[in-house]
């Protein structure tokens, strides 16, 4: 009874929240977070190269100019933190012995995200994309679940990987 | 919103399943915080890394600091959250209100 008259005060009062933080091994992982973080990457790219032939800005392309330019680091470094989240709770050693590549694979993922990040570079990007889903072939196959590549039905409309789902 | 150094937080997040399950309700005495604390006292603390956090004591050292654990395997280590000092206590918990 108390719990729920406090849940109707709250409702009104919007108390303040304490967090009991946790770190659950939930086994949730998908590459797919990070393989469309790096399609933004792309997307904002070309954004940004399209902008480029306005030089010199208005107030409102350069309030444009610095949207596309903090949303490319922020896609960055969400690659970064996908593909190490997985690599580093879900990959174990008999994954590692399968795909001895991974360490190195990964480690590329990083500095070619970084390159990404640091320039405006189509080229760039679309290698960075083709070692992301290279890991995400690799998960699947862990997974022992069949992939196939398609494009993407949305620009920058790249090729993906995604995983052959049984209905 | 406080009435007389009491005041009551809503928790989220699971690290003090069972006996505190997310969604719950906590009442807050702020001003006990000045009194003694004690190892399996439920506190409320200001981490500079996780914000407001709800926990329980685990031990306080010689140099005063004190560390903070969960109550489940699914908690944030002793170590991560680190030592806090009296000044980041927020208040004890007095009471825990769940579903």
């Amino acid at each position: 009874m108390m719990y729920h008259l406090l849940k109707k005060l709250d409702y009104k009062l919007q108390f303040e929240t304490a967090a009991a933080h946790c770190d659950i091994p939930c086994k949730i992982y998908d590459p797919i977070s990070a393989q469309i973080a790096v399609l933004t990457m792309i997307r904002l790219v070309d954004l940004l190269n399209e902008l480029q032939e306005k030089i010199p800005f208005n107030q409102e392309q350069k309030v444009k100019f610095i949207r596309l330019v903090a949303q490319k680091e922020l896609h960055g470094s969400k690659v970064k933190e996908e593909i190490l989240v997985i690599w580093g709770d879900y990959i174990k050693e008999p994954q590692l012995e399968k795909f001895p590549e991974l360490h190195r694979l990964v480690h590329n993922i990083m500095t070619e995200t970084s390159k990404a990040k640091q320039r405006v570079d189509k080229e760039i990007t679309l290698s960075l994309l083709a070692k992301v889903n290279r890991f995400a072939d690799i998960f699947w196959q862990t997974k022992g679940q069949a992939t196939f590549v398609a494009h993407c039905p949305y620009p920058p409309a790249q090729s993906l990987v995604y995983p052959l789902l049984n209905s | 919103m406080t009435f007389l150094g009491f005041k009551i937080w809503k928790v989220t997040g699971h690290s003090m399943f069972p006996r505190i399950p997310e969604s719950s309700y906590v009442l807050v005495c702020h001003w006990l915080k000045k009194m003694r604390l004690k190892p399996e006292q439920t506190i409320l603390v200001h981490s500079q890394k996780y914000g407001v956090i709800i926990k329980t004591v685990a031990l306080i050292d010689s140099n005063g600091f004190i560390w903070c654990k969960g109550e489940n395997l699914s908690s944030i280590s002793v170590e991560e959250i680190g030592p806090v000092s009296r000044h980041q206590v927020i208040g004890k918990v007095l009471s825990v209100f769940k579903k």
